[in-house]
């Protein structure tokens, strides 16, 4: 509920600035017009072009693209990256500590540097062979592939360094040792301890790596002129859509992370706060 | 610390490298007044006509030039002061004020611990690039209908480099809140404040010194966001201190009006599969800045590791009389 107040308080800020000076007033006057206006939502606005038009059944069909974008990019993240850790792991300890290295460094490339990478390979592979991989520009249909792989990359590699870093310093612990000393075979160990316990903490980075993927998702909407829900926040900024869109984005996200909280309470009854 | 970083050749490395590009910009900036290398048109050793302005990285190197014919190089490098500039200011002033925040917080509303970190935490589901654009965009944007920016070049930096901070204080106020709060919850606490200490001195004595090594980590994680957020700016085209737009025949054209890389992004980034250089020169100098800004960063979490928590303190100048009580055979004695 705190949260909501938050964000309300967020949405309502383009107000807060008339020009370049403070406006404490315009600002509480716009947050008590927007909360007023929030308690009947059919009968919320939009203007595109000077037309006003209802918000609701418009901005509902950008929103479930950018979900399904986000959320899915989300999934294949955390199982490339758990297959890549599964596979690292059993290599020497001498190649990890390299692979970690190399990881570090892949995080700090910039993710407009991944969009421009993949546009221009992209139409390079079509002069060169006539295939067409992915649509890279689209008014229609909109593409759904290119945009998943593309904000997947990033939360790969942050989520494969952190998978590594838990699983290791979980690997270290006395029961792995036990474990393999009664004959166990790593793959066992791995799997059914390791990773358990390790999970716990990886998903406490989860709210961090959806905080990233949605600035990282209004680019890449922005760039391959996707639609979306940051698209029409950008698109047709006013307090109450950027409210509305920042209600939208957190509901979902705020849903799936109780659940995993739940879930990981459950099975591991260690308390973990994750929302 | 500082002797540990400079042994990290990580650390080094990084530093070295956005310490060149700065003062490699100063120095640049200096001595060529501004006029930046042009050449529109490349004739071989016959005389005759080969290719003329956006000329490619290969026959131009090392970055080729802009359709104007301006030496890539030599923009990026005067617009480095700029990028690497604003990214330590913000950077800095982020720090500054979120440390004073949060020490207030930490130390002294004790009692607001329950809905304050809630409220803040709305920060987390919103995407940071859009909360920028969305407050800059009325100042920073030339109208472009009379063709006018409605402020100054100096007021639009300051309200961009105040916006930028602003928006990311309340979270950092909040971790160091909460670091504080950690340490005064740590055991020895109890025996400081038995002996007497104020607020000030556990302030000074215990507090500050345990959060050096995480204030400056969190300013190298700092100066990243922001290089992050100048890049996205600069490809929805919200150039540094003002996108001057110009609406053609059959598209709008924005530039930068300070020359500071992610303009160059943004002003180019349609021209990416015409002229593909154009747009990568800026997006190799953000990522060779942001992979020295990991280095460094790596290079203060080992050190912090090193260091341990516990910073080293002079020795008390107390003698305590260590000698080992001797013992006799006349201490003993038989029992029957």
């Amino acid at each position: 509920m705190c949260i909501v107040i938050g964000l309300l308080l967020i949405g309502s800020s383009p107000s807060l600035f008339n020009g370049i000076h403070l406006d404490i007033a315009g600002y509480l006057s716009a947050l008590a017009d927007l909360t007023k206006n929030l308690a009947s939502p059919w009968h919320l606005t939009y203007n595109d072009l000077g037309t006003t038009r209802p918000l609701f059944p418009a901005i509902i069909s950008p929103w479930l693209h950018s979900l399904l974008t986000l959320f899915l990019s989300f999934i294949i993240a955390c199982f490339i990256a758990l297959v890549f850790t599964y596979l690292t792991l059993l290599l020497p300890g001498r190649f990890i500590k390299a692979v970690r290295f190399i990881l570090f460094i892949l995080e700090a490339i910039p993710d407009v540097v991944i969009l421009a990478v993949m546009q221009i390979g992209d139409i390079y592979i079509y002069q060169k062979t006539h295939l067409l991989l992915f649509d890279v520009a689209a008014y229609n249909n909109q593409p759904i592939f290119l945009p998943v792989f593309v904000l997947s990359l990033l939360p790969v590699i942050m989520l494969y360094r952190m998978m590594l870093i838990d699983f290791i310093e979980e690997s270290e612990k006395p029961y792995v040792e036990l474990a393999k000393g009664k004959g166990m075979s790593q793959r066992t160990v791995l799997l059914g301890h390791i990773f358990r316990n390790a999970l716990v903490r990886i998903f406490s980075e989860t709210k961090y790596i959806f905080w990233f993927m949605l600035s990282n998702l209004l680019v890449i909407e922005y760039v391959f002129n996707i639609f979306g829900l940051t698209n029409f926040m950008l698109r047709y900024s006013s307090n109450v859509t950027f409210t509305v869109g920042l209600l939208l984005f957190f509901v979902p996200i705020f849903i799936i992370l109780s659940v995993c909280q739940l879930v990981i309470t459950k099975v591991t009854k260690e308390r973990v706060d994750i929302v | 610390m500082i002797k540990t970083l400079l042994k990290n050749p990580l650390f080094i490395v990084g530093f070295s490298i956005i310490l060149i590009l700065f003062v490699g910009s100063l120095i640049l900036t200096q001595t060529l007044h501004g006029d930046i290398p042009q050449k529109t048109l490349l004739y071989d050793k016959h005389g005759q006509l080969i290719d003329h302005a956006p000329l490619s990285p290969l026959h131009y190197p090392p970055f080729g030039t802009d359709s104007q014919g301006y030496s890539l190089f030599y923009r990026l490098m005067i617009g480095a002061k700029f990028t690497i500039g604003i990214t330590l200011l913000v950077a800095g002033l982020r720090l500054i004020f979120s440390l004073l925040f949060g020490l207030i917080y930490g130390m002294y509303f004790t009692r607001w611990s329950g809905f304050l970190p809630k409220i803040i935490d709305a920060f987390s589901y919103v995407p940071m690039t859009l909360l920028a654009y969305i407050l800059l965009s009325p100042v920073i944007m030339e109208n472009g209908v009379t063709n006018q920016f409605e402020y100054s070049f100096a007021q639009r930096m300051g309200f961009e480099i105040a916006i930028l901070t602003v928006i990311a204080i309340p979270t950092a106020s909040l971790f160091f809140g909460n670091e504080t709060k950690h340490i005064l919850k740590q055991e020895f606490m109890a025996g400081v404040k038995i002996m007497g200490a104020t607020r000030l001195h556990i302030l000074r004595k215990h507090v500050l010194p345990h959060l050096t090594p995480k204030i400056w980590i969190h300013f190298a994680q700092q100066m990243i966001q922001v290089l992050v957020i100048l890049i996205h700016l600069g490809l929805l085209k919200l150039f540094f201190g003002g996108t001057s737009v110009a609406f053609g025949f059959d598209e709008t054209e924005y530039t930068s009006v300070s020359g500071e890389w992610s303009g160059l992004i943004g002003s180019s980034f349609n021209e990416l599969t015409t002229t593909p250089w154009v747009p990568f020169a800026p997006l190799i100098m953000f990522t060779i800045t942001l992979i020295s800004m990991q280095l460094i960063l790596k290079a203060l979490q080992s050190a912090a590791e090193k260091t341990g928590q516990a910073p080293r303190r002079r020795k008390a100048n107390v003698h305590i009389n260590k000698e080992t009580p001797v013992i006799r055979p006349s201490d003993f004695t038989f029992l029957g």
